[in-house]
């Protein structure tokens, strides 16, 4: 659906030139919500923007539905430009205008009918359940709700591709687990791929299927979400991941360690293992105890992901046994030095 | 000197008809600087780098030459186009005579004034505008204009209130107006009444413009 081959984005100044995307390769699918993720800077702003050609990429070519958009004539790019939606950070409607007219803008565009103009709007307003508010100007909405008529008018013209520029950084965490769910809903009713751009991982987490990690104006890291939370590859992917999963050893029982080298274990459940009472069978197989320092369960494309720390005591032979048991159960296990 | 007013040596009649000449200069002159100020305004905007019609050549000439129009003097400006004017209204004095000048003098400040006010609407509008597939010319007219249009209406009602001053000024090649009597008999003759009654009446008309200037900006604000 969406294809980046080699794309360089190169900006120059007199004083400098600044290479904002390093050679990108990408593949978005068609349903997909594809996620980017990295801190500002990381080019992934440019990056979205090249899709509807907000940018124009200064080596390679960007594929969209089977196009490459640089080759149109400006009437054919404004036309493919109507299939694909956006909505950005800062919403960027229009004050001066009504949130109908808002929402009718790219209809008015295309010169379609009033009274089409007139359905289309009802059925979006409907959608995005602000109804009651056709007549309100959008200084009059919470930030939520300016985003739903954002994403009410990027679904005028029935685009196949949607793109979100960070649309929930700038909305607390309700509103963006509401505009998220109804991101969601887009991308399921309608079949309308999705690619968004964020700096939260809980973002991804939430709604993604997959993701491309950022960095220097470079993908480092790209996967469905679920490999990427299992097994983030880069440093980079790993503090993304522990951004919305916490693993981490609790400061309190380090500073309460002592000299004693305690043996700590790492354990991540993934899908229907950890449906598994592996604690309870461990301690009543082998001769250990078992106290847990952390746990966390989430879920990641309806699938439960957990991790557990736990600080084992025991005698050695009966500790290596237990972890042994731990790996032919096929769960990822691993020791952490502290 | 039957109907003089107030003890002053003009007529209530020669106000009331100088008053009207103002108004007429003004209008004039605005209607014309306005539609020669809000295009050039509009071009200085789109042409700047990065903008929805970038273009060096177009930015680059018109930029210094609205600067140098409008660092002439008016009065200076008044006899430099004298040819000029009396080319389009075949008279270099006079009411029409001093249109000419005006709007060589109100055109480079009305367009500097719209350029102003429509830098001034968020670039992310047009961002989606664009990402919308809205042509230029739908991106300055649904987008554009009616974003910045509060903004427009006070840079009009200050572009207004500048050519009221000054048609005073355009005296000096016997237009008449309200700033013409005011010099001739109150400053030239030192008529004091007739200073006082001229000058307050100028200050009602700028005041009545900001006013209602005002007003209409903040209906269309709406807050």
């Amino acid at each position: 659906m969406i294809e980046f081959q080699g794309v360089k984005k190169i900006y120059e100044t007199k004083k400098q030139t600044v290479e904002a995307l390093k050679g990108i390769d990408l593949k978005v699918e068609k349903g997909d919500i594809f996620g980017v993720v990295g801190y500002s800077g990381a080019g992934k702003s440019t990056l979205i923007r090249l899709v509807n050609l907000l940018e124009h990429p200064s080596d390679g070519s960007v594929i969209v539905g089977g196009k490459d958009l640089t080759k149109l004539s400006p009437k054919e790019l404004r036309a493919e430009k109507k299939k694909i939606g956006m909505i950005f950070q800062h919403f960027n409607l229009l004050n001066s205008k009504t949130v109908f007219d808002n929402i009718a803008m790219p209809l008015v565009l295309s010169g379609t009918p009033a009274k089409e103009i007139q359905k289309r709007v009802g059925e979006l307003l409907e959608f995005v359940g602000l109804s009651s508010k056709a007549k309100s100007y959008p200084d009059q909405l919470s930030g939520g709700q300016k985003q739903r008529i954002g994403i009410a008018r990027a679904l005028a013209t029935n685009p196949s591709i949607l793109l979100c520029d960070e649309a929930t950084s700038a909305l607390d965490p309700q509103t963006t687990s509401a505009v998220l769910q109804l991101l969601k809903k887009i991308n399921e009713e309608y079949n309308i791929t999705i690619l968004l751009i964020t700096h939260e991982m809980s973002v991804i987490r939430e709604i993604c299927n997959k993701v491309a990690v950022m960095e220097g104006g470079c993908v480092v890291e790209q996967g469905s979400v679920f490999e990427v939370f299992a097994k983030p590859q880069t440093d980079i992917a790993k503090n993304f991941v522990r951004t919305v999963i916490h693993d981490e050893i609790p400061q309190s029982f380090l500073k309460s360690i002592g000299s004693h080298i305690p043996i700590i274990w790492k354990i991540n459940f993934i899908g229907t293992t950890s449906g598994t009472p592996l604690l309870s069978t461990i301690s009543k197989k082998y001769d250990v105890h078992l106290s847990v320092l952390s746990a966390n369960i989430s879920e990641i494309q309806e699938t439960p992901f957990g991790n557990l720390i736990i600080e084992v005591t025991g005698n050695k032979n009966e500790v290596d046994k237990a972890y042994q048991y731990i790996k032919d159960e096929g769960i990822l296990v691993q020791e952490v030095q502290v | 000197m039957g109907n003089t007013l107030w003890g002053m040596e003009i007529t209530a009649e020669q106000l009331l008809t100088a008053f009207g000449d103002t108004l007429y200069m003004v209008a004039i002159s605005l209607v014309f600087s306005g539609l020669i100020g809000l295009p050039l305004g509009i071009l200085l905007v789109i042409t700047r780098k990065g903008h929805i019609l970038e273009n060096k050549w177009i930015f680059n000439v018109l930029n210094p030459i609205i600067n140098i129009l409008r660092s002439v003097p008016f009065i200076i400006l008044l006899v430099a186009v004298i040819p000029l004017t009396r080319m389009i209204v075949g008279s270099a004095i006079g009411m029409n005579a001093a249109i000419v000048p005006l709007i060589f003098y109100a055109a480079p400040y009305i367009a500097r004034l719209v350029e102003n006010s429509l830098l001034e609407v968020d670039k992310g509008i047009i961002e989606a505008a664009q990402a919308m597939g809205a042509t230029t010319w739908q991106i300055i007219y649904r987008f554009l204009i009616p974003e910045g249009l509060s903004s427009l209406i006070l840079t009009f009602t200050t572009a207004t209130i500048g050519l009221v001053g000054s048609t005073a000024m355009a005296g000096a090649v016997g237009a008449g107006g309200v700033g013409d009597l005011a010099l001739a008999y109150g400053y030239q003759r030192f008529d004091t009444m007739t200073m006082i009654v001229t000058v307050a009446a100028l200050v009602i008309i700028v005041q009545l413009m900001q006013s209602t200037g005002n007003f209409v900006s903040r209906k269309i604000r709406r807050r």
